[in-house]
């Protein structure tokens, strides 16, 4: 007799916070590999003024908010 | 025919017995011997019925260790593009054992124990660099992580294999009782060292960073000066308020947790004079039913491991008279080693104002303080 495996819970993403070096501005995408807090990313432009340079300034996983 | 047959079968056609109820006397006959005369029978079934339990929850831990060993050289070719192929040298490091230091005389024990793990670090660190020849330093690190958590699922399965192939060959069900009742603990560590084995093969901040994370945030952007003080640690210099505040933490953003003990200690030795106060800052374990992300404030010093680090920070401030203060933020042992989950991230920001708060109470204008973030900086520049 074959057990079928269980539908595993899908690993919820890591999000990754950055901060404009130029602007302040705040914004948030999918973790990439090798992404580390303080880091400084090139490349990458803010949506608010179009910068190229950001900081990291966290990454962890969401957590879902329970609805009321 | 029929008519035979339906006699046959009817009670009242046959005078009261059937070829049924016959039957059904003998099954129930045979069953009350076999209880009678064999009385451990009942034992064997139930035996038999956790061994095979056990067996399926042995083969559950044997696929998250093919998982994770799968993971461990799919990351070290990407990431170190080593020359020939790092499975055999992964299976040698899965094996790779450090023996401790006789307990016996325990006289001196605890350097005796830092010089085997200094060694024993130092040796699977560089075992790991040699498998990933362009992998940068800080990569190397979480490799070196990463081959841990190979090497620590591949012991709890050889454990577990050994008690239950003990158990299956002794017949003996209390030895197989006492493993199947932690089975499910078990499980749940194999399967956060699986989550853990993702996280390190990304470089992603675990729970356990939290500490680290904290001392980070403090000195980001007042930092005045930087320095490494031991191996895989620095020391970064800055003013809160007019007070000196030297934090000692690990060197990120590779995975190592550093020498926190020997850096504090080496550091208040340099100093001028002595710190106002020492103040540790951890994760730590939670208790069921405790929220996730939970700060508690208290004193001593937070730090886990073997107790080399703990022991150094408490022998210096007990020469010095240096008060202890610590900082612990509460996770599971899962959360510990999985990827940074929300609430022990922001957690780091309330601890981060309390600590602010504590080194402008107790540290008087122009006075000292060390601040110590402890943990695995995986994933924390």
């Amino acid at each position: 007799m074959s057990w079928a495996p269980r539908p595993r819970e899908k690993m919820a993403q890591t999000i990754t916070f950055l901060k404009c070096m130029e602007c302040g501005a705040e914004n948030s995408r999918p973790f990439i590999e090798w992404d580390y807090i303080f880091k400084i990313v090139e490349g990458e432009k803010c949506p608010k003024c179009g910068g190229t340079r950001s900081k990291i300034v966290n990454i962890y996983v969401p957590e879902k908010k329970e609805t009321k | 025919m029929t008519p035979d047959f339906t006699a046959f079968l009817s009670p009242a056609a046959t005078g009261g017995e059937n070829i049924i109820s016959i039957l059904i006397s003998l099954v129930w006959l045979l069953m009350f011997m076999v209880f009678f005369l064999y009385p451990s029978f009942g034992q064997r079934m139930q035996l038999s019925y956790m061994l095979r339990d056990l067996e399926r929850k042995l083969n559950k831990l044997k696929m998250i260790k093919d998982e994770i060993r799968q993971t461990t050289i799919d990351t070290i070719k990407k990431v170190g593009k080593p020359d020939s192929d790092p499975a055999p040298e992964v299976d040698k490091l899965s094996e790779f054992f450090v023996i401790p230091p006789e307990s016996m005389d325990p006289y001196g024990i605890v350097y005796k124990l830092e010089h085997i793990l200094e060694i024993g670090e130092t040796s699977y660190e560089n075992e790991v660099r040699k498998l990933s020849p362009h992998a940068e330093e800080h990569q190397v690190k979480t490799l070196t992580n990463l081959v841990e958590i190979a090497r620590g699922i591949n012991t709890l399965y050889r454990i577990v294999r050994h008690y239950y192939l003990l158990g299956k060959k002794t017949s003996n069900i209390y030895l197989v009782l006492q493993i199947q009742m932690i089975m499910p603990q078990l499980v749940e560590i194999a399967e956060a060292y699986k989550m853990a084995s993702i996280a390190f093969s990304q470089g992603q901040p675990i729970g356990d960073s939290v500490g680290v994370l904290v001392a980070a945030k403090l000195s980001d952007g007042v930092e005045k000066r930087r320095y490494n003080i031991a191996k895989d640690t620095m020391v970064q210099e800055l003013e809160i308020e007019n007070r000196k505040v030297y934090v000692v933490r690990a060197i990120g953003p590779g995975g190592t947790v550093g020498r926190p003990g020997e850096g504090v200690k080496q550091l208040v030795e340099s100093l001028p004079e002595n710190p106002k106060l020492i103040v540790t800052v951890d994760a730590g374990l939670k208790l069921e039913g405790e929220e996730s992300g939970k700060i508690v404030e208290g004193v001593g010093v937070a730090i886990g491991g073997p107790g080399i680090d703990k022991y150094k920070i408490e022998e210096l401030a007990r020469q010095r008279n240096i008060p202890l203060y610590a900082f612990v933020i509460f996770e599971s042992i899962q959360e510990a080693i999985t990827p940074m989950k929300e609430s022990i991230a922001k957690a780091a920001d309330v601890v981060l104002q309390k600590l602010k708060k504590l080194l402008v109470e107790k540290v008087e204008d122009g006075g000292i303080a060390v601040v110590a973030g402890i943990g695995n900086t995986v994933g924390v520049g």
